[in-house]
């Protein structure tokens, strides 16, 4: 029997209160379980727990109230350890003898005591072992081993996670894919009905109240516009599911490319380009190509009230980690209050008579940014011009 | 030169026969516009069995089919036409109302002659249909 049990040399594995000696069969239960999770045979379990059931019923002989700490000696880590926190002062002596008067076996042993707490130690394992390094790496086995098969167990937990959610991911993906499907083919074929309907109606009625044909007007551009809320709706969703190919991009050919298509040659517009030399990035080309074509287009459209656009487009590198890039212009801008309106689906700051949209741009925006783990944001003030910009990480 | 076979459309939905229809009339094409309603009607008509027995046994100058269509869909009318050789001649139009491309690729492995995405704007709707009734109908020569 050693004396050496100390509370700093304690692996706390867990912490039994017991105030009352009739919760003795729930704390009875309660390390029963410890000790299975403890990777403890039944046999064993039920042996140690018994033993510790004994021990409870001797304290509350005297006691009606004390809490116990089971765990490891950290130093002699071959002991199961039962602290027993006593309410009162007991003396010493008298406790011990009857410890050992009542567990007279070779199997466990008072380790000692410090303050009102009592160790009891159960020595671990196999009893063939009598060598106490022989013990310890028995001990070590089998705390590697538990580790290792928790380990396992978790990983195969995990694993088994992971391909519920693919399955579950995979499922929703194709149930986008039929859902996209079916807008695409049953929404638009009643409003090219509609259209189709109204132009025939048009060309057909002749009348001369203009009203009639405002009214026929009206039932097509609705139409037309449904049809484009359509498309737009239709486009995000195949970017949300679109797997990102990256590859080495030059933005310094990108830019001039998308700026080529969104300006016709024979355009009145007078549009100021500045143009910085931009970085070499990788990325999904045909998505991050989609990024500037919608920010320089809404530049270009927002823009267009000013007798000369300008619009620059640059970037910098925030902190070795990010390329930043911006589109400038020094248009309509926006009130920076709703500026968290930007990039939501649909949602856009100003009227379609002022300036046209579906508002979906920047929804894009915003998602394919979010997919090449970069973050989207802009400033902005009314009247005074608006910049958008977007960061993407350098590796 | 013209080919006097009739111009077979497969189209199941009222509103779009009614509008291809309108198109068609305005070209004032020599040939017959024969209509079918889904891809077993197209079937009989081809191979003038059913409903078609008694009609005259001329291959279509061109067959303009619905992808969607009931019972039998145009990419399966597309199959048979494409595998039958007295059949394999008459040019094909494949008809859709989605621009989703998954279908595109297999129409073409199946050897369709043209793909056409039915637009939701009328007047593009409109040429649309007149521009295959005119090449197929009128200025395309197909093998005796």
């Amino acid at each position: 029997m050693s004396k050496n049990g100390n509370i700093d040399n304690f692996i706390n594995l867990g912490k039994i209160q017991v105030k009352k000696a009739k919760y003795i069969l729930n704390v009875q239960k309660k390390v029963f379980s410890l000790l299975q999770d403890l990777s403890y045979s039944k046999f064993r379990a039920t042996h140690i727990t018994s033993l510790f059931l004994s021990v409870c019923k001797h304290f509350f002989a005297k006691e009606n109230m004390l809490s116990i700490q089971i765990g490891f000696n950290k130093r002699e880590c071959y002991y199961l350890e039962f602290i027993f926190f006593l309410r009162d002062e007991i003396q010493e002596l008298s406790l011990l003898d009857n410890i050992e008067k009542v567990f007279c076996l070779k199997e466990y042993s008072v380790n000692g005591h410090q303050g009102n707490g009592i160790t009891l130690g159960v020595k671990y394992e196999n009893e063939n072992l009598l060598k106490d390094d022989l013990l310890i790496l028995s001990l070590r086995e089998k705390i590697e081993t538990k580790t290792h098969d928790e380990l396992l167990d978790q990983l195969k937990e995990t694993n088994k996670k992971m391909e519920i959610s693919l399955q579950k991911e995979e499922e929703v993906n194709s149930e986008l894919e039929a859902f996209s499907y079916s807008v695409s083919h049953d929404l638009r074929a009643p409003l090219r009905h509609m259209i189709g309907f109204a132009e025939l109606l048009k060309k057909h009625v002749v009348s001369d109240d203009e009203k009639i044909s405002r009214f026929i007007d009206n039932i097509l551009l609705s139409s037309k516009r449904m049809g484009s809320l359509i498309d737009d709706l239709l486009h995000f969703s195949r970017t949300g599911r679109a797997t990102i190919s990256p590859r080495q991009i030059d933005v310094n050919e990108l830019i001039p490319k998308i700026i080529k298509e969104l300006t016709p040659p024979n355009s009145s517009r007078k549009i100021d380009w500045v143009i910085n030399k931009l970085p070499v990035i990788t990325a999904d080309y045909a998505l991050i190509g989609l990024v500037f074509q919608n920010l320089i287009s809404n530049a270009i459209k927002y823009s267009g009230k000013k007798e000369t656009s300008e619009i620059e487009i640059g970037s910098y590198t925030e902190n070795n980690e990010h390329h930043v890039f911006f589109v400038k212009d020094n248009g309509a801008g926006f009130n920076m209050e709703y500026s968290d309106k930007l990039f939501g689906v649909f949602s856009r700051l100003h009227r379609s008579d002022e300036f046209e949209g579906t508002g979906i741009g920047l929804a894009n925006v915003k998602r394919i940014v979010h997919k090449h783990n970069g973050d989207v944001w802009a400033k902005g003030k009314e009247n005074q011009g608006a910049t958008f910009y977007f960061k993407l990480p350098i590796n | 030169m013209n080919n006097f076979g009739p111009l077979l459309i497969a189209e199941d939905n009222d509103m779009d026969l009614e509008l291809a229809l309108e198109a068609l009339k305005s070209l004032n094409l020599a040939n017959e516009i024969a209509v079918v309603r889904d891809g077993v009607e197209a079937l009989d008509f081809l191979y003038c069995r059913g409903e078609y027995k008694d009609r005259e046994p001329l291959n279509p100058v061109v067959a303009l089919l619905d992808i969607k269509m009931p019972k039998v869909t145009g990419i399966e009318v597309l199959e048979t036409i494409k595998k039958d050789k007295d059949l394999q001649n008459i040019p094909i139009v494949m008809l859709t109302s989605s621009s989703e491309d998954i279908d595109v690729r297999k129409c073409y492995d199946l050897g369709a002659n043209a793909f056409v995405v039915k637009p939701v704007d009328f007047d593009q709707f409109n040429s649309a249909v007149k521009e295959i009734g005119l090449f197929w109908g009128v200025s395309n020569k197909t093998p005796n």
